[in-house]
């Protein structure tokens, strides 16, 4: 090595840093071999001696420790082995020792081998705890439950404390060994051997596949501080169903609880196509072989006939029926009771279904606990809710029972307590055989039979009595209990005669329930002597010769029997007269008697005896002061009141009858005590709308006086027929109509007044529909005085048909309507007047006319046909354009040298005859009734023209009046006026341009006649001849104008006639009211009169 | 066909009256009866299997003896909600499959009683009539076994309860009218038969068996009832007048 070392190192003496380096892993190799060597060296050196001591304990009191062997060393070696634990303890030994567990700590081990010695030292720490192998002692299985069973020993005595062990065990399933589960259980070693059980239930039934198991422990040994480790598991034992070559299935008829997991298995050796659950198919889950499985979770419940598995082959299906279920409920509302105190019953509900039915319904076993007997309840099935019932026998001297009620079926139990005092739990049954018997006629005994041992106890009965027509009345008993279950009471306060219904039922004290109701016995008490006379009243009869003498039969409480007769009697201060037995059921008699003063009696008797008399005096003290009032009652009866009156000694009475009845009149009476001031009369005989009469007396002195006549109705109706009514008279313009009283019987009410109805119609045509529906032309009169008979209908039209309803009316409403038609007269002087004004209205405004006419005839002829001049006459041609261009104030016109060009037509709309500038004023129009007048030095030869007057819209009235007209004469010159201001009529100047212009061009007011002046254009109407330049050249500025409406030229001459103003005027629409109204009204009047 | 007078003489009948008459009156009321039984015995195997399901697929000539798989996969393989719905309305004392269209259950042999031989029509009459009683006398055992079973499994079917009670006290009448009929006709009415109580014990122990069997069991006897009924009733209209016979 040193060789080694040396060439190594030559080398590197011949680098620097380099070499450094190398030199440093060369040490490390160095090292390396170098401890290497000495390793093998220490090993040689231990092989050659005892090593690897190794010490294991199965029971914790000998260990067994065991080391290698040193090489060469042959098979049956002796070593001796040395401990040294205060002992100095040496054992030849071979191989392998058992020594005795060491204490706890460091203990020296010498193994000598020859002349190799090897120590050790050995601590409990270094020791191994491995548990022998367990050993299955026994492996069965319960294939009904598909439970294992597993038996195995602890051996626990070999162990020398107690340790707490931890059992494994695991369970494999198949022949392939599929671990399905594992599981540990814990025991405790005490110092013995003892044999465990485990058992464990498999999810599957074990006939479906083989089962395994396998068992190991560890045992926990808290003062043994070595390794502590598992033992080996054990051999398997397997379970398995030895199967014959049938198919079957698996589990068979199985209940199991509702939600469950179920696997279902088929063992066969053909092949399962499909299984079913149902009508649900199901996965298969292989098992070994041809074997299947079907797994069902959450199943539900099952129908009362389980729920059928179906596994299915080729030619064949096979299946099971499993029963999914709930455990018994808990047995709800547990009472126990009894009905005799001889028997205890007890009831309960059995709660929620637990849809197990048949052999798997639940079995209820009812115990006592201080007397430890049981009942077991046994039925038929019943429906699900019905209470169940069980039948305790009750113990001698035992009154407090402890009842357990254990409820069990395949999927569990439960169990429900009570403890009862049955004294207190008494229900008993139902009393029979119920008797009565007279004891007198109030009192009768009542006797019953009720089953049971009450002899100990007080019972507490009740009897319902019950009367006819009666409010039942319940008697509460108290008795004591007997042992021959015969109960006998009196039962008192009856009434005489009468049928009584009597049941009893029982119950016991302290009360818990009442028993049911007997059966009904029905008695009829004895009779009694009546316990008062009969009410009577009296009557005069019509001729006042005979006192009727009536009186109502007594009430079943105050008859106390069957009434066989009565006796009447009367008696005087002279004498007492005593009439023959009046036999039930008449209840009147009548005395012939005078107007004495009597006492009449009457008696009512039955089988046991007579009644007190009745007495009633005969004598009527009269009432002077009597006024018949009216009173209407409230439907079932009648308010009657009266002032208290202390002189009323005795009673009241009030009789009442039909007042359409004859007298003597009586249909009943009521008496009231003398302090009472009001009652209710109510009878079953009120009819509503029936009239009847009240009588108020009051009894004074034994005497009965008159106090007040009331008639009245329980309740007012509508009349039920219609007034009968007639015309008296008729007029032109009115009716005069009657009508009767409708009689009491139809009247049914006090009548309230009458409604008449009227409007024009005629019989076939006019209905007079909805009376109160508010018609507009129906004219009603309510007549509220109803003493008023006749009504007189006035301001009608004459000749007219009317349609006349006549109906009554009472506080209950509107009685039928009567109708009847009639005709107004016609009225002839009216129809004359209406000739004669007309007439004479005609003739007046003739004569005005004309009056006016000839007054006013200068007047018309200078306004209408003033005198023509003569054209050669005219010196308008001589005018001088000097003077006519002139001062403006120049008055007088020198007409030669003044030659107008042109002449235009001015209209105006001003009631006032307006001349704008004009530079020749016309005299005429300016004074028009003074022409005559002119002054003859200003007299100048005026060209004029009539103004064209415009019908005025706006002021028809004025053109009406006729007289309001104006005649204006405007000087030609003013004819250049309008050119003063083109621009506010740029139109007008358009179309007539300068110069003359026709009147149809002339500036109207009214935009309608401007459409109208401009259509008329068009159709060539207005004034032509103007417009015709060659037409007026050819004749002369004043020519006449022509106007047509045919275009016809006519000439009039001068155009300044008067003639000629109807040609001025603008022809208009012969249709437009315009044309016809305005203007010249006054002509017009004249030329239209005749059309008008 | 011989025939011995007097078997079926009425006492009381008029002595004048042909006994051939009452010999006809008799198989004309057995084969009414029989008539009947048959309607009776299609109630019972419709109220046992499916109490509403249609009359017409409980025909013995329309069950198929042995498993229908493909039927059954049929109804098996729809959705489970369909075929809940399709089985809901109906009320079915056994439970799914049993009435469910396309199931067919197993024909588990009878101890004691089997099903009418195929050549059976092609016997003698009273050769026929005499297995018809025998079965007959069979039935009513059997149906009282499997009324009791039923009464377990459906206590509160009360219709098909009174059914089956009816239905055993019905096939005993009508056994002991075939085998008055028998006599009539001067058969022999004994012959080796089953043992009736021994057959009930028989299938009494399988009906105990599991409640499957027990159920496809009672399906069974119901199926053989209405098919001996049937057959009896077809065999005593070969004698009735008008017959083929």
């Amino acid at each position: 090595m040193m060789d080694i070392f040396l060439c190594l190192k030559q080398p590197s003496r011949m680098v620097d840093s380099k070499r450094m380096r190398m030199t440093s892993n060369f040490q490390w190799i160095l090292l390396t071999f170098l401890l290497l060597y000495l390793m093998n060296q220490v090993s040689s050196q231990k092989k050659r001696t005892p090593h690897d001591l190794k010490c294991v304990t199965n029971n914790l009191q000998v260990w067994d420790c065991s080391w290698r062997a040193p090489s060469g060393a042959g098979r049956g070696a002796a070593y001796e082995v040395c401990i040294e634990n205060g002992l100095h303890s040496c054992y030849r030994l071979e191989k392998n020792t058992k020594i005795p567990a060491l204490s706890p700590g460091d203990h020296e081990v010498t193994i000598n081998f020859g002349s190799s010695i090897s120590k050790f030292t050995l601590n409990e720490k270094d020791v191994s705890f491995i548990p022998d192998t367990p050993e299955i002692l026994n492996l069965s299985a319960d294939f009904s439950t598909s439970t294992l069973h597993l038996k195995w020993n602890d051996k626990g005595s070999v162990f020398p404390r107690h340790s707490n062990v931890i059992w494994e065990i695991k369970i494999l399933r198949k022949k392939n060994m599929e671990i399905v589960k594992i599981m540990t259980h814990n025991t405790t070693l005490n110092g013995k051997d003892t044999v465990h059980h485990w058992s464990w239930t498999s999810d599957m039934p074990l006939e479906c596949a083989t089962h395994y198991v396998g068992i190991r422990c560890y045992i926990d040994d808290p003062k043994f501080s070595g390794h502590k480790e598992w033992s080996n598991w054990s051999l398997l034992k397997n379970i398995s169903w030895s199967s014959d070559s049938q198919t079957k299935v698996f589990p068979q008829d199985k209940v199991i609880l509702v939600g469950s997991d179920i696997t279902v298995c088929c063992v066969t050796q053909e092949k399962v196509l499909l299984a079913l659950i149902g009508s649900t198919n199901c996965p298969l889950i292989h098992l070994d072989g041809e074997n299947v499985a079907i797994k069902i979770h959450n199943i539900s419940a099952s129908e009362s006939s389980g729920t059928n598995v179906v596994f299915s082959v080729e030619d064949n299906m096979f299946g099971t029926v499993i029963f999914a279920g709930y455990p018994p409920d808990i047995p709800q509302k547990l009472n126990c009771e009894t009905y005799d105190l001889k028997e205890i019953v007890c009831t309960w509900n059995p709660g929620r279904p637990t849809s197990l039915v048949g052999p798997r319904n639940t079995s209820y076993t009812l115990c006592e606990s201080f007397s430890g007997k049981c009942v077991r309840y046994k039925r038929a099935e019943v429906p699900t809710n019905e209470s169940y019932q069980l039948f305790f026998q009750m113990l001698s001297n035992q009154e407090i029972y402890n009842f357990t009620l254990n409820a069990r079926n395949p999927l569990g139990q439960s169990e429900s307590t009570l403890l009862v005092n049955v004294t207190e739990k008494v229900h008993p049954h139902t009393p029979t055989s119920v008797k009565v018997k007279d004891i007198n006629s109030t009192a009768v005994t009542l006797s019953w039979h009720l089953p049971g041992s009450f002899a100990k106890i007080k019972l507490l009965c009740q009897i319902e009595i019950n009367k006819t027509n009666s409010v039942h009345e319940l008697r509460n008993i108290t008795m004591k209990g007997v042992e021959n279950s015969s109960y006998l009471i009196a039962v008192d306060k009856l009434n005489p005669y009468t049928i009584y219904i009597f049941r009893i039922r029982c119950s016991t004290k302290p009360f818990w329930k009442w028993s049911k109701w007997s059966n009904e016995k029905q008695y009829l008490t004895t009779e009694a002597i009546p316990s008062k006379g009969p009410d009577t009243w009296r009557e005069w009869s019509s001729d006042g010769k005979n006192l009727i003498i009536y009186w109502k039969p007594l009430s079943i409480n105050e008859a106390n029997g069957k009434i066989l007769s009565y006796n009447v009697s009367c008696s005087s201060d002279e004498e007492t007269q005593s009439l023959s037995e009046i036999l039930d059921p008449q209840h009147k008699a009548e005395i012939q008697l005078d107007k004495n003063d009597y006492i009449i009696s009457v008696v009512a008797k039955n089988s046991v005896g007579s009644s007190p008399p009745s007495k009633i005096a005969s004598m009527e003290i009269p009432n002077d002061d009597l006024k018949i009032e009216q009173a209407v009652g409230m439907g079932n009866g009648i308010l009657l009141t009266w002032n208290y009156d202390p002189n009323m000694t005795c009673d009241y009475v009030i009789k009442w009858c039909n007042s359409s009845r004859s007298e003597p009149c009586l249909m009943d009476w009521k008496k009231v005590p003398s302090n009472s001031t009001e009652t209710v009369i109510e009878s079953d005989q009120f009819r509503p709308g029936v009239r009847y009469n009240f009588f108020l007396y009051g009894c004074r002195n034994q005497g009965y006086q008159l106090l007040r006549s009331i008639i009245g109705y329980v309740e007012e109706l509508a009349p039920t027929v219609a007034p009968n009514f007639t015309v008296e008279d008729t007029s032109a313009d009115s009716i005069l109509v009657r009508w009767e009283d409708i009689p009491v019987e139809e009247l049914r009410g006090f009548l309230r007044g009458y409604l008449f109805y009227f409007e024009k119609g005629e019989r076939d045509t006019s209905k007079m529909r909805g009376l109160e529906s508010g018609r507009s032309d129906i004219k009603v009169k309510n007549i509220t005085d109803i003493s008023q008979k006749t009504l007189r209908i006035v301001d009608l039209q004459g000749k007219t048909s009317y349609h006349l309803v006549l109906r009554a009316y009472t506080d209950g409403g509107m009685g039928p309507e009567k109708s009847m038609f009639v005709v107004t007269k016609e009225n002839s002087v009216g129809l004359i007047i209406a000739i004669l004004i007309p007439v004479a209205v005609a003739v007046i405004v003739g004569v005005v006319t004309s009056i006016l006419c000839y007054r006013k005839r200068e007047w018309i002829k200078e306004t209408f046909y003033p005198d023509i001049p003569n054209p050669e006459n005219c010196k308008a041609l001589q005018f001088q354009k000097s003077v006519c261009e002139g001062s403006s104030a120049l008055k007088t016109l020198e007409m030669n040298p003044c030659t107008p060009n042109n002449v235009e037509v001015l209209e105006t709309r001003s009631m006032v005859p307006k001349t704008e500038d004009t530079e020749i004023i016309s005299p005429v129009a300016e004074r028009p009734e003074d022409s005559s007048d002119v002054e003859p030095e200003n007299h100048v030869v005026v060209s004029y023209c009539p103004p064209v007057i415009e019908e005025e819209i706006a002021n028809p009235g004025a053109d009406e009046a006729g007289g309001a007209s104006q005649v204006i004469y405007i000087d030609i010159q003013s004819m250049y006026q309008p050119q003063a201001k083109p621009e506010e009529e740029p139109e007008n100047d358009l179309v007539g341009g300068a110069g003359y212009k026709p009147q149809m061009h002339l500036p109207v007011t009214s935009t309608v006649e401007d459409l109208a002046a401009e259509d008329d254009l068009d159709k060539t109407a207005g004034y032509r001849p103007q417009a015709n330049v060659n037409t007026w050249n050819l004749v002369s500025p004043d020519s006449p104008r022509s106007t047509d409406s045919n275009s016809e030229i006519v000439s009039f001459g001068s155009p300044c006639s008067t003639n000629s103003r109807q040609f001025l005027i603008p022809p208009k629409d012969e249709e437009s009211p315009k044309s016809s109204g305005g203007g010249w009204s006054f002509t017009n009047f004249f030329q239209n009169k005749p059309n008008d | 066909m011989s025939r011995r007078e007097g078997s079926l003489e009425d006492p009381q009948a008029d002595s004048s009256v042909s006994p051939l008459l009452h010999l006809e009156a008799k198989i004309q009321q057995t084969h009414s009866l029989a008539r009947l039984l048959t309607k009776y015995a299609e109630q019972l195997l419709q109220e046992y299997e499916c109490a509403t399901c249609e009359m017409g697929k409980l025909r013995p000539q329309e069950r198929g003896g042995g498993l229908s798989s493909q039927r059954m996969s049929r109804a098996a393989v729809a959705p489970p909600e369909a075929a809940l719905t399709a089985a809901s309305p109906q009320v079915q004392h056994q439970g799914d499959p049993f009435g469910l269209p396309g199931f067919s259950p197993p024909r588990p042999p009878v101890a004691g009683l089997s099903a009418p031989a195929p050549g059976h029509a092609g016997l003698p009459v009273p050769e026929r009539l005499r297995l018809d009683a025998a079965a007959l006398a069979v039935l009513p055992p059997l149906l009282d076994v499997v009324r009791r079973r039923q009464a377990e499994l459906n206590p509160r079917a009360a219709r098909l309860l009174r059914r089956l009670e009816d239905s055993a006290r019905q096939a005993r009448a009508l056994g002991a009218a075939v085998e008055a009929v028998l006599g009539a006709l001067g058969a022999e009415t004994g012959g080796p038969r089953p043992e009736p109580a021994a057959a009930a014990a028989a299938i009494a122990a399988a009906a105990t068996g599991g409640v499957f069997p027990a159920k496809v069991l009672g399906l069974r006897v119901c199926s053989l009832y209405l098919e001996w009924v049937s057959r009896t009733e077809a065999d005593l209209g070969q004698l009735a007048p008008g017959g083929p016979a």
